[in-house]
């Protein structure tokens, strides 16, 4: 079975069905998905923003990252809930859009541009957390996440207009 | 001049035609809408999750405040510039739409509150360091600004 | 280096649609044509109601021959207008009023209002012609 024939399988299901039918369903978990943005996208925000030196260079970074990974975390697992119930509401219009396929490789870049910061950049923070340097390596990943964080969005938006 | 002859006048036009029939327009439109709001709101989390004490506590409110309330600002302006010319090419459908009057009229009392009494008390709040003091002032703007924005989603899906 | 940022992150929004590879589904807003034939699906649901409907060769405009997805809005904004889960069922007979897409290939149309038996018309939003009232219920 293909992955798109599995897509229509989940989508042709009772349940599935049944979520897309409801008049509620649809605008609460998408709402909630689209406002969620704010306690995930918007908090990564604050730690791309100080390792870049734009701002709260008072404060040393990993007090910054500290900070917003007690919410960004349950911010993106929000994100994360809501999108798979989304997805599996109707898994073979999404899978076929093309939108979509971007949307999932940019998070996919997403999360090794993230993996590549907590692997490589994380464990010597000590040394650069309070200082006027910061490696360009880290600066470099800021950056990707600021650019490839509003492609996402975009991404997301332009979904709806392709049939 | 009524209501309907101003509408009339955009689907009368040449120049709002070109951005109503243009295939990438309105939907990048609307991206940048959706990050003034991500701006924003991110913002109003930041200040008002620092003033309940549930976040943020580690950092004076006035070193948030400097970068993040221009973050509010650029966020709301980006959000409104944009809204308007998502708007316009269109307005007869929005103005029948519940949900966009009850966005409009929830964004002018989150607009008046913000730049009048919160300002004001985010201000005074940073000479004390204490987090958790104010309960009632972060509710009221997290409410509003969060009504405003599912107000907006609301649009395309209650009416 | 700002600016640098700042132009890269235009270019790289600006190849979402060369990334994506597909059209739009942009429809031409200005141009009203009447789909009549058979629903082949009537799927009633979020985010969009979607129609299918077969039009036989022989109809009135050739244009319109072939199968066609069209597209509604949300199941309350159209149960608003008057919309019900079973407006239509497979095999009924439907005259439609949409938007074709642009591209003038693929056969999708955004749905303004179907023209029911007795003549009455049954609109997929608030949005009315040109010259009529809106925002009436």
């Amino acid at each position: 079975m293909s992955i798109v024939e599995l897509c229509q399988a989940i989508q042709q299901t009772a349940w599935a069905t049944r979520f897309r039918q409801a008049d509620l369903f649809f605008p609460l978990v998408e709402g909630t998905h689209i406002l969620s943005l704010s306690l995930s996208v918007g908090l990564i925000l604050m730690l791309d923003v100080r390792i870049l030196r734009l701002g709260f260079q008072s404060e040393p970074v990993s007090r910054i990252m500290r900070q917003v990974m007690r919410w960004a975390l349950p911010g993106f697992a929000i994100m994360f809930v809501t999108g798979v119930l989304l997805f599996l509401a109707q898994a073979e219009s999404v899978y076929t859009n093309s939108y979509f396929r971007v949307k999932m490789l940019m998070l996919l870049l997403l999360g090794i541009n993230a993996a590549v910061f907590q692997f490589k950049y994380f464990p010597s923070m000590v040394v650069w957390d309070s200082g006027e340097a910061v490696p360009a390596g880290a600066q470099v990943i800021a950056v990707v996440s600021l650019i490839f964080w509003m492609v996402v969005i975009a991404c997301g938006r332009l979904m709806a207009y392709e049939l | 001049m009524s209501l309907q002859r101003l509408w009339q006048m955009s689907y009368d036009s040449k120049t709002i035609d070109i951005l109503r029939n243009s295939k990438h327009a309105i939907p990048i439109i609307q991206s940048f809408h959706l990050f003034g709001i991500t701006l924003l709101l991110g913002a109003m989390v930041i200040l008002n999750f620092r003033m309940l004490g549930i976040g943020f506590g580690e950092t004076r409110l006035e070193v948030l405040a400097k970068p993040v309330w221009k973050w509010a600002t650029s966020g709301l302006l980006l959000a409104m510039a944009s809204g308007f010319f998502v708007f316009v090419p269109d307005p007869a459908r929005y103005a029948a739409n519940k949900s966009f009057l009850v966005k409009m009229t929830v964004l002018l009392v989150a607009i008046l509150f913000q730049y009048t009494f919160y300002r004001r008390v985010v201000r005074t709040e940073s000479a004390n360091v204490r987090p958790g003091r104010h309960v009632v002032v972060p509710l009221v703007s997290l409410t509003l600004w969060f009504t405003v924005a599912w107000a907006g989603r609301s649009i395309a899906f209650l009416g | 280096m700002k600016i640098k940022l700042l132009a890269l992150s235009i270019l790289l929004l600006l190849a979402i649609p060369v990334l994506a590879h597909h059209s739009f589904a942009m429809f031409e807003l200005t141009k009203d044509v009447t789909y009549e034939g058979t629903v082949v699906e009537y799927r009633w649901e979020n985010p969009h109601t979607h129609i299918i409907l077969k039009v036989d060769s022989g109809a009135a405009d050739p244009s319109t021959v072939g199968t066609w997805d069209i597209e509604g809005g949300a199941t309350s904004i159209m149960g608003r207008q008057g919309w019900t889960r079973s407006t239509f069922k497979p095999g009924d007979h439907a005259k439609l009023v949409a938007h074709p897409m642009k591209d003038g290939v693929t056969k999708g149309a955004s749905l303004f209002y179907a023209i029911m038996p007795d003549g009455k018309r049954l609109y997929h939003d608030i949005a009315r012609p040109k010259g009529e009232a809106s925002g009436s219920n």
